[in-house]
């Protein structure tokens, strides 16, 4: 057998879409995958990768890149609703959200999974069943009283020995060692082959197939499919854009023998959404039902009512592996086998489409029947249209493409580069430090970014412990707070000053950052988290905590141990151009706007102007800025560099960051009216991507010798 | 048509969903962990009411008490304040007759404001007796909607009333067009053409 690859088309991301088969970038060796709605897994025995939309931080992974936290190796794995299940090579259950994995009870071992749209199935080894989730339709098989959400997995009582289970949307199939299909869940359109379209609260044996010997099932959404011994493709259920293949649009309440693929003996089926993809002894792939996506593999992005054969052609394929996978709009096959890509069966309309420049009703082919035909030149000329939209996106996706192998490259090089400095700093600095933290060594490594494993500890020398504050006074504090808690649940906040703004800081504790989910409720770090913040602000209560300090503390503590991040807290909020911030206090963050404006004026006065025109005053963002330290506003690695360079030279480089920021959004912010540039300012995250280039910024801006003489005076002066 | 532009501000206790209000009205998005405001988030919408269209570009700011003082800043010169409590947060409702007080001697004389009692998705923790609420607002001559951020309920419903209030409130000004000064609020309807005009080309 050759080399796994795996081949795809249809919709094969939240904004990809191909007609042609494409294949498809895999981890080595990989042994099986699913496609979810948003996001989809590939595993291989020793690891689960995932691609599509993370389930905790939404962000999009264009290419399989592994699922953290997960020493189990796989054998199957699914995901749902932010949760992935995974099944283990020894049969045990996993739950995984939020990075975490937690283990579901089973009497035995589980051999398989398989979920519909909130509720899922499990066999076991001895071919029982057990399902859990949300039962509306009857789609858990518990009998009639169960209805409602069913957390836990619970026994499905049946006759058979089950050996295969699959899901649809709200109903399920189960096929027994007799080569018996059972059938429950929403009866609607005849889904589940009773010859009528009741529901049914418990499994229920298709009699019409009891002459036949089924091997193998699938269900899509609304409808369902099997494979007899003998190679017979039967279907049933809804078919409103053919996926039954039967040649017509009518839906099918028993199971149908799909009569144009007899004699082609099919060997593997699979379900999206609304179409039904089959792959035959010959290696030829047929596929129907709905194509708009491209999801049939034709060419083409037309339905089908009949099978219509798919571009791809698997060769030899009675010595080689190959599975049919389909997410809702797509369908993949991997294969050991060498597969050849066949001319499309209809001309194509374009290589590919973007799916929201081209929804259903723009594109030329469509049109509905009741409408005059369009005049032939306004025809070409949408045609033309079509096309050139078609070619924007593909530049577009080309240029995304690009980026992304940039990015890649460079991310490799700075990685190279990380372990080479690392080695410096532990071997050539950190030990002699004192002789060395003024040299030039030290500030040309600063400004190339601290290597994360001695980051923290670095920051700690910059910062030092001027106010000299010990790990007891820490803990006295945690443990003070503790006792205010209970005061604080009978009591009123406010009476007790800023001191009462400590029930603020539970709150935002889990908001911290919350797309990455370190500090989630139950995780390590939330209570770290809160122990920091609520010791700092007893610790000075003339401050108090503010919302947004709560980011500052969680990016130390990603880097520092709880005392040591406590200690940095303590510093770097008492520097005389940061406090008012903190203090709220209206007159200082004027005059510290208005600083902010000079240094503005002075290095980018056409943007000064423009702000002034526009109604932009510095206080609209700088505040959060300030009171977040850019951690809010810029994703980890940057920010990191940016703290780098603030421990370095204290906190004039985080104006020099603002107005770096705003030259980084150069022009596009010159075009915008108050409204545009508060939707630029509030996602400088997706502008400022490279720390390289923000520090480059950074050092650009001048500060001239009578800014440095008003940061002096407010200072002596602490106003 | 006459667009008319307004300021309106966001006010009330931290987490009562401030923020997640205002994002369902106007991008139709709602997260469960909303991150929490720091200071002050900018959002717009364009509603169409019967009488004309209101731009309202929406100044949601933080609930923390601290912030209370930079607060003043945005709902100075504020046509609209929208005051939200949470229905499960006693304290949350006390909030709402402060900040009532505070617009009603601080802000702009003829500020149109509503209260919203979030997260009425969540009826079963209620702590705010509802027709005691409403009796609240009814005396103080403001509307009251219950409002779900989560399932947009009310949600539509309480913006376009803001607005139409607004509209209804300011129209005088409208008439009196001159020179459209960008913190000025009335603008008579201007096509806006940016890849066209480049750089903004002043007013109509």
């Amino acid at each position: 057998m050759g080399e796994i690859s795996v081949w795809g088309w249809g919709r094969l991301s939240a904004s990809f879409a191909s007609v042609n088969p494409i294949e498809i970038s895999i981890p080595k060796k990989s042994i099986g995958m699913f496609i979810g709605r948003k996001d989809s897994l590939i595993w291989t025995d020793t690891h689960l990768y995932s691609w599509g939309e993370d389930i905790v931080t939404a962000q999009e992974h264009l290419s399989p890149s592994k699922v953290p936290n997960i020493n189990e190796k796989p054998s199957l794995a699914l995901s749902q609703n932010s949760t992935i299940t995974i099944l283990t090579n020894d049969g045990q259950v996993y739950k995984y959200e939020n990075y975490e994995p937690s283990l579901l009870y089973f009497t035995e071992k589980i051999k398989s999974l398989s979920c519909g749209s909130e509720h899922i199935l499990a066999l076991d080894v001895n071919g029982k069943l057990y399902s859990w989730g949300n039962s509306t339709k009857g789609q858990l098989g518990q009998g009639a009283n169960v209805i409602g959400v069913c957390t836990s997995p619970r026994l499905v009582l049946t006759e058979g020995k089950f050996i295969e289970i699959s899901c649809g949307y709200n109903h399920c199939m189960g096929l027994d060692e007799l080569g018996r299909v059972f059938t429950w869940g929403s009866g609607a359109d005849g889904r589940l082959g009773h010859d009528n379209s009741q529901d049914q609260y418990e499994p229920c044996l298709i009699e019409s197939l009891n002459s036949k010997f089924i091997v193998h099932l699938a269900c899509g959404y609304l409808h369902s499919s099997v494979i007899s011994n003998t190679g017979e493709l039967l279907t049933f259920g809804f078919n409103g854009y053919g996926q039954l293949g039967l040649g017509n649009l009518e839906a099918k309440s028993i199971p149908s023998i799909v009569s144009s693929l007899i004699g082609r003996r099919v060997l593997d089926m699979c379900c999206g959404a609304f179409h039904t993809v089959c792959i035959c002894e010959n290696g030829e792939i047929y596929s129907m039902g709905m194509g708009i996506r491209g999801q049939l593999g034709t060419g083409n992005n037309t339905n089908t009512s009949l099978p219509e054969k798919s571009q791809l052609l698997v060769r030899n394929l009675t010595h080689e592996y190959a599975k049919l996978y389909c997410g809702s709009e797509s369908t993949f096959l991997m294969t050991s086998g060498k597969c050849d890509l066949g001319s499309p069966s209809r001309p194509s309309i374009t290589e590919s489409q973007d799916l929201s420049l081209l929804s259903e009703s723009t594109q030329a082919g469509f049109r509905p029947s009741n409408l005059p035909p369009k005049d032939p030149a306004e025809a070409a000329h949408h045609k033309r249209l079509v096309a050139d939209q078609a070619r924007m996106y593909l530049d577009r996706i080309r240029e995304r493409e690009k980026n992304i192998q940039k990015d890649n490259e460079r991310k490799i090089i700075r990685e190279a580069e990380i372990r080479e400095m690392m080695k410096i700093w532990e071997n050539d600095v950190l030990p002699y430090w004192d002789k060395k933290k003024k040299s030039k060594q030290v500030e040309k490594l600063i400004r190339r970014g601290l290597p994360p494993k001695v980051r923290g500890e670095v920051w700690l020398r910059l910062i030092g412990n001027p106010m000299g504050i010990t790990q007891d006074f820490f803990i006295i504090n945690v443990n003070k707070a503790q006792k205010l808690h209970e005061a604080l649940e009978i009591g009123d906040g406010e009476a007790l000053g800023k001191e009462g703004s400590l029930k603020f800081i539970k709150q935002d504790i889990s908001r911290t950052f919350h797309q990455m989910g370190y500090f989630r409720e139950g995780s390590p770090l939330n209570q770290q988290l809160r122990d920091l913040l609520e010791a700092y602000t007893l610790c000075r209560p003339d401050i108090g905590y503010v919302q947004g300090m709560s980011y500052i503390a969680g990016m130390l503590l990603l880097n520092l141990e709880p005392y040591k991040a406590f200690l940095m807290l303590m510093n770097i909020i008492g520097s005389p151009l940061l406090i008012p911030f903190y203090r709220l206090d209206q007159v200082g963050i004027t005059r510290r706007c208005q600083l902010f404006k000079l240094l503005l004026r002075y290095n980018l006065p056409e943007i000064c102007e423009h702000f002034e025109n526009e109604g932009v005053k510095p206080a609209m963002f700088l505040i959060e800025w300030f009171l977040t330290l850019y951690s809010r506003s810029l994703n980890q690695d940057v920010v990191s560099r940016v703290w780098d360079l603030f421990f370095y030279q204290g906190p004039l480089v985080l104006y020099q960051a603002g107005v770096a920021i705003l030259k980084i959004l150069g022009s596009g912010i010159m075009n915008e009216d108050l409204a545009g540039i508060m939707g630029l300012l509030s996602q400088i995250n997706n502008f400022c991507v490279n720390g390289d280039v923000l520090i480059e910024a950074i050092d650009s801006i001048k500060i001239p010798e009578w800014i440095v003489q008003e940061v002096g005076y407010m200072a002596e002066e602490n106003l | 048509m006459a667009t008319m532009e307004c300021k309106i501000v966001t006010l009330g206790e931290g987490r009562v969903g401030k923020t997640s209000l205002a994002l369902k009205y106007v991008k139709n998005e709602f997260h469960k962990d909303e991150i929490s405001t720091v200071n002050a988030n900018y959002l717009t919408k364009l509603v169409q009411i019967p009488q004309g269209s209101v731009q309202l570009n929406i100044w949601d700011t933080a609930g923390q008490e601290r912030f209370r003082a930079i607060a003043s800043n945005y709902y100075r010169q504020a046509k609209g304040a929208l005051i939200v409590y949470d229905i499960t947060d006693r304290k949350s409702f006390d909030k709402v007759v402060s900040w009532i007080k505070e617009l009603k001697s601080q802000a702009e004389k003829n500020i149109v404001i509503v209260v919203a009692g979030n997260k009425c998705d969540m009826e079963k923790e209620r702590q705010i007796n509802r027709p005691e609420a409403l009796e609240f607002c009814r005396k103080m001559q403001i509307r009251h909607f219950d409002t779900s951020a989560k399932s947009g309920n009310g949600v539509e419903e309480m913006f376009m009333e803001l607005a139409s209030q607004i509209f209804e409130a300011n129209k005088g000004e409208l008439g009196q067009s001159g020179r459209n000064s960008r913190r000025g609020k009335i603008t008579v309807e201007k096509t806006k053409h940016r890849e066209n005009s480049g750089k903004k080309g002043g007013c109509c």
